[in-house]
């Protein structure tokens, strides 16, 4: 008896108090479930007002028979222990271009895909016009700007970016003009966080499946647009999926290891097939285009940070198999927060061979207001074949 | 020559005719022999040896004018030979005293053996009288002289000197063994062949000695003050030494004492019961509060399911909600931890337990008492509104240096005690856990190989001086210590703000302060006491969460208690006391904003809280039967800014502006209680109270808080009856009705929406609670102690949206707990615990809505705390053995929680899968734990 028995002993009695049946693991999809809800605004993950933004929402576990939409754009905050609180709530069709409403059902994934027109007011309507600007600047704009704007009025602020936005083409000479060279990138992106606001969409499909999400909307892509340097998000793109299998027992996966058998690059083609065999490790990496990473300035602090992508995975058995465990089914592990890479644990059942595999990824910056998140979303499905003495 | 016969009776008069029997080549042995003489004349009558006790046979002898008196007086030397047979009596002889007054003849009428009357005859040949005198001349006598043979003078001579010396400790604690008997028996009686006297006459003899006595054979004398004893001229030879004593198991050993020698022993009493080593009082009401709880330690210790620890042992009061995991959440009469205040001898304590309650901050084994105010409690305490719990830190023993070891599965302890000169004593204790080791080799080990690293661990320290300055005033001294520290590490957590923390794939914290008290108890007269309390309590702490939470602070506190207390008569004393309080804080945190925007708020408190509360309290005996305990307290906060009342509030005045003073409340208090006789009481207790609003520093914040908050405010309504049944049994039983107002709450979405500029905190909640409370126990007996506790409760808050008042979440409606200890023999005592609670309220979930933004499901919530959790039965066993040697002892003991967890779980709370559509219950695990603890 060694002291890991003692060890063992002693956890396996405390932990015999808890619950017997554990929940189940988020990433298996049994069930109707969103796998991911994206905006893409020709590339971009933000709308300003007035704009229009293709909205695309991935479902599986079940076919897609029916779905509602609603969109709230009127949010009143709390300050401290309040909660914030959407009062509105518009049907979608009120906001969607017409004929843009697109459901994509049939697969392993369904999708819905609508196009919205974001209201022209929805930002000036979340502010109290009336009130000096100073009582929104964070503290990371420096005191000339502060000062400056001390003056002026949310809506005054609101005029003078509409009539940038409205110049067509930026004339640097009249910006720095008119704005005595306040405007800077820094003090721009904090401004604009400022007079960011987010509406909320929500939806029930098949009747019973209660969902939302919400989008930033924010002055970022008028300035853009006008050639003003400011930040704005975009989405990520996922190039590709590839499944490395290893030899031996491995916790991490090394890509340049002489271990590496084969590389699979999985894709949505049911043809995919991963050979399985025995004394193998098995990670799915995921590859983006890293020049596709945007940065942000924290609203308090002011840094410069660069966004980091985190992955969702989700994956399911496509095979009905009787009487086998979950265990022995197929597995993900628990990935590290910013890892690109998990581990794939191939079912232990070989009756077991339809899989699919779905990454969703999106970008996160910490401390930036409103930060629009980017997302990609991917499917892959597949076969595994065994061999003999897996 | 006339011949004069008289009877001349000496008696004792010539005060014991001795004879020496003078060996040459033996000592000198010294007998008494008692000798009376009658005096037979013919020839004068007068003749006397004594005056003052000659009788004279007036009708034997004619003319006698003056009886021949004994000048010369020999003894006779007793004949060594005979020494063994201890013969005495009388020998009487007929004496031909002649005109000189010698001894002309004489001749034995009546002898004791042929060697003694020898040698009493040889005596009395010597001896020399003066002449019997008759018609004025000196007249030749027959006298007839008794002479007395006794041993005495010879046992006079006994020599009185101590052979045999011992102190007596207790076997294991080294304490000395003061005021018991002990017995010492002679197991061969003719081992020393020099007493030549006979062994029972040599007992008697040398047990007639000054403190020491025979008994039955046996010689007895007493241990004193020290511990030590001592024997004179005891025989040498084996002896049988026996110590009887009331608490002790019977001592006896032989020892051997050597001629000439003295013999140097220690012997070590075993105790019966080692627990026994302190008194113990618990649960018991004390007589002038009405609710007062008091548990004194020791016993208390030996409850299975607190680890020892006797300041949890509350939790197992009437009164005290039942904690989730056995925590260390103090839930009074259905109010919040933070409704109630932890006093250490009079100071506000600033963290009662370390982190989880796994143990409190204080070692119990330096506590004298646990003090327990469920409510309707006295003056003498302030800003709360719920509970007190007050630990009573006690002396050092001074008898010895003592201390002990203590290792258990959660940690280890050093504790040492001792006098420091005559007057003042010493307490020094260091505990540090481990339990974050053992659970760090859990998580990492293969079997598991968690991806989580947990390492918290605490630590603690005291040191305690106290002193009798004089009869009349007595200080003490002490620095007590706590700090915790955990750092949990889960690499997958999807961590916040590298602003925030570099590393943010962990939670940190760590609670730090050292207490410098400072007490004083002077008598200044018979009627007049004071008391004060000095306290200084630096601290600190951090705390951060994945890179979402960082709250850093220092703080320091000065607190000042003062009280005085006159006596004016037997019915009538009045204390008049204040407590000043000063807490500077300092802090500097960075949160997620609950705006949902991604952001952080940065915040900085500057926090400088202060108490200044003034007291007076009358405690009234108008009868022997009724005492009334009555007191007027304000309570001023400096960190508060409102008007605050004038008069006491015994429900939320709304007719009526109370508001006029400074920010602070007054409280009027008066409790009652009627003795009917000696077994029953009656008591009630009605009284207001106040504190800052909690969570202090935060309501009240000038960005987030409501600077304008006012204090909070309760009222108390008791009521109980005491009953005693026996001298070990004894009943309580309480009902209570405490109302609460004034406590900060958020807005309502409806307020929200009509004025979005509302503070985050109005003072707009409301609290009631109400219950009845019994305890029944059993004080200790020779083997059996416990009790019973039982509380009907209920709690409740408003809940303005709803317009309905509702379940607070801690509220449980039956409490019922079974504490039992029962003393084997062989050291071993076994206890048991048995408790069973309404299940927690809680509030379900009636769906769930998917965040797609954030990949996760946001569960939609029914009513508040309207379902309750099945209730929770446990039993918890405690095996306690102490091993007992001489200069230590070692006690070990298992202890067992919730050994029916396989048969029936009792749930703590639910958990939900990912998306809300099953659960299932956590419920309380199986802990065994096991500790060992050397004292000495």
């Amino acid at each position: 008896m060694n002291h890991y028995f003692i060890v063992i002993l002693f956890s396996v009695l405390l932990l015999a108090g808890c619950g017997a049946n554990l929940p189940d693991q988020f990433e298996n999809v049994e069930k109707l479930r969103s796998l991911a809800i994206t905006f893409d605004n020709n590339g971009y993950a933000e709308a300003a007002p007035g704009d229009t933004v293709c909205m695309r929402a991935y479902f599986s576990g079940e076919t897609v028979r029916s779905a509602q939409w609603w969109v709230s754009t009127q949010l009143v905050s709390g300050i401290y222990f309040g909660a914030d609180t959407f009062i509105d709530s518009i049907p979608i069709h009120e906001l969607t271009i017409p004929g843009s409403y697109k459901e994509f059902a049939g697969g392993k994934t369904d999708s819905i895909a609508i196009n919205l027109r974001i209201p022209e007011d929805v930002i000036r309507k979340q502010f109290d016009l009336s009130k000096p600007v100073s009582s929104l600047l964070p503290s990371g704009v420096n005191d000339s700007v502060r000062s400056t704007l001390s003056v002026l009025t949310i809506g005054q602020v609101f005029d003078a970016l509409d009539l940038i936005s409205a110049l067509g083409t930026i004339n640097s000479s009249l910006i720095d003009t008119l704005y005595g060279g306040m405007l800077n990138k820094q003090n721009l992106s904090l401004l604009l966080q400022a007079f960011s606001v987010k509406i909320r969409i929500s939806g029930k499909v098949n009747g019973y499946f209660n969902l939302k999400t919400f989008l930033t909307v924010k002055y970022s892509m008028r300035m853009k647009r006008v050639g003003i340097d400011v930040e704005v998000n975009r989405n990520p793109v996922i190039d590709s999926v590839l499944l490395y299998k290893v030899f031996g027992n491995h916790s991490a996966l090394d890509p340049e290891s002489k271990y590496v058998r084969s590389v699979y690059n999985l894709t949505d083609l049911l043809a995919d097939t991963v050979f399985i065999e025995k004394g193998h490790t098995y990670f799915l990496k995921a590859v983006e285009t890293d020049s596709l990473a945007d940065y942000g300035y924290t609203y308090s602090n002011a840094t410069y940070q660069k966004e980091l992508f985190v992955h969702k995975w989700f994956y399911r058995n496509e095979d009905e198999v009787s009487g086998t465990a979950m265990d022995d089914l197929v597995k993900i592990g628990m990935p590290t927060f910013d890892s690109n890479t998990v581990k794939l644990y191939p079912p232990l059942d070989k009756r077991m061979e339809n899989f699919s595999i779905w990454l969703a990824v999106y970008d996160e910056i910490y401390g930036v207001r409103l930060r629009p998140i980017g997302f990609a979303f991917k499917a892959m499905h597949g076969v595994f074949r065994y061999s003999e003495e897996y | 020559m006339k011949y004069a016969r008289c009877t001349i009776g000496l008696l004792m008069a010539v005060l014991c005719s001795l004879l020496y029997a003078q060996v040459t080549e033996e000592p000198e042995i010294l007998l008494e022999i008692e000798s009376s003489a009658y005096v037979d004349t013919g020839i004068s009558p007068a003749i006397a040896v004594d005056s003052s006790s000659v009788e004279i046979d007036k009708d034997t002898i004619d003319g006698l004018e003056k009886e021949p008196v004994l000048k010369t007086f020999i003894k006779a030397v007793y004949p060594q030979h005979l020494l063994k047979n201890a013969i005495t009596g009388v020998v009487t002889l007929d004496l031909l005293v002649s005109d000189s007054g010698r001894v002309d003849s004489l001749h034995v009428v009546n002898g004791i053996h042929p060697d003694l009357d020898s040698a009493v005859a040889a005596a009395v040949r010597q001896f020399v009288f003066t002449p019997a005198i008759a018609d004025g001349e000196p007249v030749p006598v027959i006298l007839t002289y008794q002479y007395e043979v006794t041993l005495d003078e010879v046992l006079d001579k006994v020599e009185e000197y101590v052979n045999f010396r011992g102190v007596v400790y207790e076997r294991g604690t080294r304490a000395v063994v003061r005021d018991v008997e002990v017995y010492v028996s002679f197991i061969d009686t003719l081992h020393d062949t020099a007493i030549a006297l006979p062994f029972p006459v040599y007992l008697k003899k040398i047990g007639s000695f000054s403190g020491q006595k025979l008994e039955q054979g046996s010689l007895m004398t007493l241990t004193d003050s020290s511990g030590t004893f001592e024997f004179k001229s005891l025989p040498s030879g084996p002896l049988r030494i026996t110590i009887p004593a009331v608490g002790y198991e019977q001592f006896e050993t032989v020892d051997t004492l050597r001629s000439g020698e003295v013999l140097e022993v220690v012997y070590r009493m075993q105790r019966t019961s080692y627990a026994e080593y302190e008194i113990t009082v618990y649960g018991k009401t004390e007589e002038k509060e009405v609710s007062r709880r008091t548990l004194t330690l020791n016993e208390v210790k030996k409850i299975p399911g607190f680890g020892g620890d006797a300041v949890k042992v509350v939790q197992a009061l009437p009164g005290v909600a039942r904690p989730s995991f056995g925590g260390g959440a103090v839930v009074v009469r259905g109010a919040p931890s933070w409704d109630s205040k932890f006093y250490l001898d009079g100071v506000m304590i600033p963290q009662l337990y370390h982190f989880g309650g796994i143990k409190s901050t204080y070692n119990s084994d330096g506590l004298e008492s646990v003090d327990l105010y469920p409510g309707g409690f006295g003056v003498r305490y302030g800003s709360t509104i719920a509970g007190v719990i007050e630990l009573k830190g006690r002396n050092a023993k001074r008898d010895r240096i003592s201390g002990f070891a203590d290792v258990n599965l959660f940690d280890a302890t050093a504790f040492i005690e001792g006098p420091i000169g005559k007057n003042a004593g010493v307490i020094v204790s260091a505990r540090r856990s481990y339990i974050g080791d053992i659970l760090g080799a859990i998580t990492k080990s293969d079997y598991f190989n968690l991806p989580v690293s947990i390492v918290p661990y605490y630590y603690d320290y005291l040191a305690r001086i106290d002193a009798n300055v004089n009869e009349s005033n007595k200080l003490y001294f002490t620095v007590f210590g706590s700090s915790d520290q955990m750092e949990l590490i889960a690499p997958f957590v999807r961590g916040g703000s590298s602003d925030i923390d570099k590393l943010t794939d962990r939670l940190k914290q760590r609670m730090s302060f050292t207490m410098f008290t400072t007490g004083w108890d002077a008598d200044i007269t018979t009627a007049l006491k004071n008391h004060t309390r000095v306290a200084f309590i630096p601290g600190s702490g951090f705390s951060s969460a994945f890179g979402f939470i960082k709250v850093e602070y220092s703080s320091w506190e000065l607190s000042l208690r003062e009280e005085l207390q006159y006596k004016i008569s037997n019915k009538l004393q009045f204390d008049i006391g204040a407590d000043l309080w000063h807490k500077k804080h300092y802090q500097e945190g960075a949160f997620p904003s609950t705006r949902d925007d991604g952001t952080f708020n940065y915040d900085t408190m500057d926090l400088k809280l202060g108490l200044a509360s003034p007291y007076l309290q009358f405690e009234i005996k108008p009868t022997e039967n009724l005492f009334i305990l009555t007191g007027l307290r304000y309570d001023y906060y400096n960190e508060l800014h409102y008007d605050g009342g004038v008069l006491p509030e015994f429900w939320e005045y709304s007719d009526f502006n109370n508001a006029r003073g400074y920010s602070g409340e007054p409280s009027l208090r008066f409790s009652l209680r009627y003795k009917f006789n000696e077994n029953q009481t009656a008591k009630c207790a009605i009284g207001t109270y106040n504190q800052t609003p909690q969570p202090v520093g935060f309501v009240t914040h000038k960005v987030y808080g409501n600077p304008a908050h006012p204090a909070t405010k309760a009222r108390h309504l008791t009521a109980g009856y005491e009953i005693k049944f026996t001298d070990l049994i004894f009943a309580d039983l309480q009902v209570y009705h405490n109302s609460q107002w004034d406590i900060p709450d958020t807005y309502t979405s409806t307020e929200l929406t009509e004025n979005n500029e509302l503070p985050s905190f109005l003072p707009k909640g409301k609290a009631r609670m109400y219950g009845l409370e019994m305890l029944l126990r059993h004080d200790q007996g020779d083997r059996l102690f416990g009790w019973i506790a039982y509380s009907l409760s209920r709690s409740e808050r408003y809940n303005r949206e709803t317009k309905k008042w509702e379940l607070y979440g801690r509220d449980q409606t039956h409490n019922l707990q079974l504490i039992l200890n029962y003393r084997l023999e062989r050291q071993i005592e076994v206890g048991t615990r048995v408790r069973y609670v309404s299940g927690n309220p809680f509030t379900p979930v009636l769906g769930s809505v998917y965040n797609a933004e954030g990949f996760f499901y946001e569960a939609i919530r029914g009513k508040t705390n309207s379902k309750r959790n099945k209730p929770f039965f446990q039993v918890d066993l405690r095996i306690d053995k102490k091993f007992v040697y001489d200069k230590w002892m070692l006690a070990a003991y298992l202890d067992f929680q919730n050994v029916l967890m396989f048969l029936y779980a009792s749930p703590e709370f639910t958990i939900y899968d990912f998306d809300y559509t099953d659960q299932t219950t956590v419920s309380a695990p199986f802990v065994p734990s096991f500790g060992l603890r050397a004292e000495f």
